[in-house]
């Protein structure tokens, strides 16, 4: 696979010196049962695999990670681990099974976003983990095409005088980031 | 075991109040400094940002600082959502972290600060032309449609000047800026302040412009759902302002 069609991000606002997030999308995955089954065993244990139907960009994806990662370090933590709390902050609801069960990859999934945590620049983890994908690896971008726009606003609540002042994504992330307080 | 965890917090707090605004310096830049925060300009996963680094207070009680801070960012937050959900333009929030007391937002680039285009257009020129008063009356009308929402959706900036003002001329529109001193509330009297601090500052800032602002109220109160009880506080409140004469 390509470099140019995984993105990689580095954290900046975190206290660790080094902390990474790459972010690939995958189309025609025939073997999500089996991801999930890795998940879960702990064979995939640094990345968080995604089903892309309700996520507004790779932007939403960064967001939370970087929120996660905060409550990591502030020990404010929701759930057991950082990848659980992961899909819990891609969620605008304090509802932990909720973020499960629309983030989350089903068996029925037919793309993946996959969210791969590293602690420098160019690392294996990334590699050893998108393997595992069977699946073709597409830009970013196609998020566009495999999410579904409807959706995201029901279930964020998104009203139409907003979505003319602000992109979907922006929307998305303001509610996900001040869950807490709004 | 409780007070430990109060101990350790309150270290946290204090090593991470200190280690922000060490680390702030690489890759942020300073672009103001005021009484309650330190304003930088970052990027934010590709996105130009502005960072909103909130000061402890070392002569408050800790405890207090911390409450009182944290009661700040999310009054200013929440402002911002519903400003948003009603409609109204203001800055995304894209992350937000009360520990460091952080708030990292979206930078609104579209457009200039009001201020600085009604400096240029110099509108308190007698010799104005016809177009600068065009102008003028549209920002104005549109200035004061834009406040009748922010205030229909009980939102109340606190902080209304030229400076907290965006404008985009090509669409007309307003962006509000800085909700530090914002809070929910249907209060009319709290609206009537809120249009007085704008119009103090506003004359103050460019002079000669009293009839333009009429203009905005007259705007203001046909958009308004409630603009008859509010613009009458607002008289209430010049009568009570500063520096009145004490007579009669």
């Amino acid at each position: 696979m390509t470099a140019e069609q995984y993105q990689c991000y580095k954290l900046e606002f975190c206290e660790a010196a080094e902390r990474w997030v790459s972010l690939a999308l995958f189309q025609g995955v025939s073997n999500a049962p089996k991801l999930r089954a890795d998940v879960t065993s702990g064979k995939i244990s640094s990345a968080v695999l995604l089903d892309p139907t309700h996520l507004a960009g790779g932007f939403h994806v960064l967001a939370a990670v970087n929120q996660a990662v905060m409550r990591e370090e502030g020990k404010q933590m929701k759930t057991k681990s950082l990848l659980s709390e992961v899909i819990f902050c891609l969620s605008a609801s304090t509802n932990i099974s909720e973020s499960f069960r629309r983030f989350g990859l089903k068996d029925t999934s037919q793309s993946v976003l996959a969210a791969v945590l590293h602690s420098s620049r160019s690392s294996n983890e990334v590699t050893t983990v998108l393997d595992q994908i069977s699946g073709e690896m597409v830009p970013l971008d196609a998020l566009s095409s495999l999410h579904s726009s409807e959706e995201i606003k029901k279930v964020f609540k998104i009203p139409p005088e907003e979505s003319e002042i602000s992109s979907l994504e922006n929307s998305v992330v303001t509610r996900i980031v001040t869950k807490d307080v709004t | 075991c409780g007070l430990h965890d109060k101990m350790e917090q309150v270290e946290r707090v204090e090593k991470g109040a200190d280690a922000t605004s060490k680390k702030a310096r690489e890759g942020w830049k300073l672009i103001q400094q005021g009484a309650e925060a330190r304003i930088y300009k970052a990027d934010f996963f590709g996105r130009p940002s502005i960072v909103k680094e909130r000061f402890v207070k070392s002569y408050r009680v800790l405890a207090l600082d911390q409450k009182l801070t944290q009661r700040r960012m999310s009054q200013e937050v929440r402002s911002m959502a519903r400003c948003r959900k009603n409609g109204i333009r203001a800055p995304a929030v894209y992350h937000l972290d009360p520990q460091k007391r952080v708030i990292v937002m979206e930078e609104i680039t579209e457009g200039l600060l009001l201020k600085e285009h009604v400096f240029h257009l110099n509108p308190g020129d007698k010799d104005a032309p016809a177009s600068v008063v065009e102008a003028m009356n549209g920002l104005v009308a549109a200035l004061g449609r834009t406040l009748a929402r922010l205030h229909d959706a009980d939102i109340i900036h606190g902080d209304l000047t030229t400076s907290n003002l965006f404008f985009n001329p090509e669409k007309g529109t307003i962006t509000f800026l800085d909700f530090g001193l914002s809070f929910v509330s249907g209060l009319a009297e709290d609206k009537g302040v809120d249009l007085y601090v704008l119009e103090r500052a506003f004359l103050s800032t460019h002079p000669c412009t009293e009839s333009f602002f009429e203009r905005l109220l007259e705007s203001y109160s046909k958009a308004s759902k409630n603009g008859k009880s509010v613009i009458h506080k607002l008289d209430e409140v010049r009568m009570r302002g500063r520096k009145r004469s004490m007579v009669g």
